[in-house]
């Protein structure tokens, strides 16, 4: 069944329609607060909020042209990750973590990945750009949507999406090169 | 490195995954919640409208029939005419009760005295006896005082 519709049933109080709803949409979700805050636990805390939100006030929903329903997920996702920074001021460096509250993905993904390249060290990389710059990397690079849904998400225009982009980029380049000649050295 | 590689390098985050239990754990979570209250939120610029329009029209209904009922109890109840009416009715069944209070002590009291046995002077025996005092007194007196009275009359 198409989004539109199970929306449309969702908003009628089908919890059936809006269970395939998380169905479809709980992984991005999670993985776009999972790169922001880097901890499972609180993670998947600000992921339960932000589907129980989501299916409280899906009648306040309303789909616009070029912008899905994931779309309007993904914008509550940012608010509670905002949220969840300004009550946690003092949130700890990856650092400080625990390695098993880290490693979310299964064992054998983080394997390839550390064998491939640097699981953590593009993490950590992330970690240093700026909170905009984060969430238009992980929304156009990892979950790979148009510049027109992250302009929406983000409540920006695509020219300011493709600006931030671009110096997103430029600075996950500079710093892991500067990793790797360090590594060199 | 270079951008495509970098790029390469993010596209690899995609295999961050939620745990399975966590999103079982989470759809029933989520789908035990209720719903807001969809009447007003589906509508949110006017619900609050809505809200006001509701409130004020239940008052005005409710306040309409409560002034109904009670405007006309109440002119009646205020009118002097009326409230002596009730009042001459008041006092006609006052009487009437105290006029039943006092029969049926009247006639409690009669029968008390007949069923009991203190009540000499309805027992047969004595009626009679005292019958034949009075009748022994006249025969014994009534001759002689009656000539005596009837002889200062004639002479």
């Amino acid at each position: 069944m198409k989004e539109e519709k199970l929306v449309k049933k969702a908003k009628n109080g089908h919890s059936e329609a809006f269970d395939k709803l998380y169905e479809d949409n709980i992984e991005q979700i999670y993985r776009f607060i999972y790169l922001r805050v880097r901890r499972k636990d609180k993670a998947e805390d600000i992921t339960q909020k932000v589907f129980i939100k989501a299916w409280k006030n899906i009648s306040s929903y309303e789909s616009q042209k070029g912008a899905g329903f994931h779309s309007w997920l993904y914008q509550i996702a940012k608010n509670a990750v905002i949220d969840h920074y300004r009550t946690n001021k003092d949130h700890l460096n990856i650092d400080e973590i625990p390695e098993d509250e880290v490693s979310t993905p299964p064992d054998k993904h983080k394997k390839e990945m550390d064998k491939d390249l640097k699981f953590e060290k593009v993490m950590k990389a992330l970690e240093e750009l700026t909170e905009n710059q984060q969430n238009v990397i992980v929304l156009k690079f990892i979950e790979e949507l148009s510049n027109k849904e992250i302009a929406d998400i983000l409540n920006k225009s695509e020219v300011s999406v493709r600006v931030t982009q671009h110096r997103g980029l430029k600075k996950l380049k500079k710093i892991l090169n500067s990793d790797e000649s360090q590594e060199d050295e | 490195m270079n951008k495509e590689e970098i790029k390469e390098n993010l596209k690899k985050l995609r295999k961050v995954e939620p745990d399975k239990d966590f999103v079982e754990g989470t759809r029933r979570l989520v789908l035990a919640t209720n719903q807001e209250n969809q009447t007003f939120s589906r509508f949110p610029t006017w619900s609050i409208a809505t809200a006001v329009a509701t409130f004020v029209l239940v008052i005005g209904i409710t306040s309409g029939s409560f002034l109904q009922d009670t405007k006309p109890k109440i002119s009646s109840s205020l009118n002097s005419q009326n409230l002596q009416k009730e009042l001459k009715s008041l006092s006609l069944k006052l009487e009437k009760i105290n006029y039943h209070q006092e029969t049926n002590r009247t006639i409690a009291t009669a029968l008390n005295e007949i069923t009991s046995s203190k009540a000499n002077h309805l027992q047969g025996s004595i009626l009679k006896e005292e019958v034949n005092q009075i009748e022994q007194f006249e025969n014994k007196y009534k001759t002689e005082k009656v000539n005596k009275l009837l002889n200062r009359v004639i002479f």
